[in-house]
């Protein structure tokens, strides 16, 4: 299988890579499920069905509603067609905080990457609904005033503002790198903005919606807007708290090439280490002294669940906050919010044989599975092909190489450099279709196949796979992004 | 594979909502009733006291006088 993941780096988009957000699938360690539940590797499957049947039934819930309670509209056919897709566009809006809630029941099944996608694409589709729904008012028997006239009753204006505001939503966070704007500052707009969304669209659909006439629609409307609270106030209010009760203390920053530490976390005294899987990932907030920025931020679990002393993650110094790094000191506090991700080999217990393939930061989160097979001295055979533009850009580069000279996985590591230094006797070059199928040998049928690195290299390296006829089933991948 | 699918979730769950939206919009046009309640109109009905009690002689909405 191929598992592509895709680290991020403050304005980019990675495909897996050190810097990345590792999204993970779990597994069965030693009997008990480390997941949390005590689910199977696959059972996301229905688990997932059942989820995205929920979200559908919610997100069609007030014309369900309209539909049972045999409201006659008011107008023509265009009319009544405009306003269906409000009041669907107002679900699916109220969804939005939701998906985006980092709850781990709605992820697991899926992956975080495909949640956050999804809650873009609705963010899309709801624009488009919206942008649908004054004109069709307006030709549908309104009136064109509904479209030109400035004045008109408050609630009407408080429409227009939501929806001006709504593109404003997508536009920037499309763009936002485009802007000048950093991931941060996105981060925090967006949450501002979504507010004012949500809040607008509760208020101009409760004061002009003839539909909300009956107490069932009244009741409905209110349901949603409190999901919608409940999810926001959850996911930026309590969980936070609860976070700061239980704040990780840095043990250890080890530096692992010029531009990559590694940052090593202990929970509270007393206190056990988070389950997770190897190659998952978490959100940190790092509270460092000096006036070092407090930022959250998403990055890939490098250690392995077997180690119980400590929890790390390896970053590159990549953006402004990033680049600081470097500077934080054991002793300092952060929060830690994990794990998620489905990108772990553990969550296909059929695989025997793993290919690897890294681009840069992208090492990490297969550093974490390699780590846990050789935790649990896993029986396989590992090729793992990392490629990095100099040698001096290797991370784990003795940790790897210990571990290949054992033999619980078995591991053969391949380093390609693309701009060799003198010296450099290993293979170079860009790990095109040629090289891949150069180093990759002959595999077997049933070998799986782990990528992660930035997304040009993933694109290369998984429509070099499907040149030479390994299956999409065969391949894991997954992005991350923000 | 999980992008793939969440792909065709994605759209098949567009074209339902803008087929249920359409379906919807006809059966308010043209299959819906309106509730008999609905029917009623507010209005503000002139009584006269005659020998036998109160009787309505009239009503503020037009359709209803006379």
């Amino acid at each position: 299988m191929i598992q592509v993941r895709v680290p991020r780096i403050p304005g980019h988009t990675l495909l897996h890579g050190p810097q990345t957000e590792p999204l993970t699938v779990s597994e069965h360690q030693r009997g008990r499920s480390t997941f949390g539940l005590n689910e199977t590797p696959h059972s996301g499957g229905i688990m997932g069905a059942l989820l995205a049947i929920l979200y559908a039934l919610v997100a069609l819930s007030p014309l369900i509603f309209v539909a049972l309670l045999r409201m006659k509209g008011e107008m023509t056919l265009m009319h009544e067609v405009a306003t269906s897709l409000a009041l669907a566009a107002y679900a699916i809006m109220a969804l939005q905080p939701v998906l985006a809630s980092r709850w781990k029941w709605i992820e697991r099944p899926f992956g975080f990457d495909v949640v956050i996608r999804l809650h873009r694409y609705m963010g899309a589709f709801v624009v488009l609904l919206l942008l649908c729904h004054p004109p069709g008012m307006a030709f549908g028997g309104a009136g064109m005033g509904l479209l030109t006239n400035i004045i008109q009753p408050w609630n009407v204006w408080v429409g227009r503002v939501v929806l001006i505001l709504l593109i404003l939503q997508v536009v920037i966070s499309v763009g936002y790198a485009r802007f000048g704007m950093t991931f941060e500052q996105w981060r925090r707009s967006h949450n501002f903005l979504a507010v004012l969304i949500l809040t607008g669209a509760f208020i101009h659909s409760w004061w002009t919606a003839y539909d909300l006439g009956p107490i069932a629609m009244q009741l409905l409307w209110l349901a949603l807007f409190g999901l919608t609270i409940f999810a926001y106030v959850h996911h930026k209010v309590l969980k936070p708290r609860c976070l700061a009760r239980r704040a990780y203390r840095v043990v250890g920053v080890e530096p692992e090439t010029h531009n990559v530490w590694t940052v090593k976390f202990a929970p509270p005294a007393g206190e056990r280490i988070y389950e997770y899987q190897p190659g998952q990932f978490h959100f940190i907030t790092l509270q460092r002294l000096g006036g070092l920025p407090v930022e959250e931020h998403h990055w890939t679990i490098s250690s392995s669940p077997t180690n119980k002393d400590f929890i790390s993650s390896t970053i590159k110094e990549s953006g402004d906050f990033t680049s600081t790094i470097g500077k934080t000191n054991v002793g300092d506090t952060a929060l830690l919010q994990g794990p998620f991700g489905r990108f772990c080999y553990t969550l296909y217990p059929e695989d025997k044989d793993f290919v690897f393939i890294a681009g840069g930061i992208g090492i990490t989160p297969l550093m974490s599975m390699i780590r846990h097979m050789r935790g649990t001295s896993k029986d396989a055979n590992v090729l793992l092909i990392y490629a990095n533009r100099t040698e001096k850009d290797i991370a784990f580069r003795d940790e790897l190489a210990q571990i290949e000279s054992g033999s619980s996985p078995r591991l053969k590591v391949i380093h390609i450099v693309s701009s060799p230094e003198s010296g450099w006797t290993g293979e170079s070059g860009h790990l095109d279709r040629d090289k891949l199928v150069q180093l990759l040998g002959r595999q077997g049928e049933q070998t799986a196949y782990y990528i992660c690195a930035p997304p040009g290299l993933a694109k290369i390296v998984i429509e070099s796979l499907r040149s030479i006829g390994v299956p999409y089933a065969r391949m894991r991948t997954e992005e991350f992004m923000l | 594979m999980r992008l793939k699918k969440l792909k065709i979730f994605t759209v098949f769950f567009i074209i339902l909502v803008l087929i249920a939206a359409y379906v919807l919009g006809l059966l308010r046009t043209y299959v819906f009733k309106p509730p008999p309640s609905s029917a009623v109109v507010p209005c503000t009905v002139f009584m006269a006291k005659k020998s036998n009690g109160l009787e309505p002689v009239g009503c503020s909405d037009p359709a209803f006088r006379g």
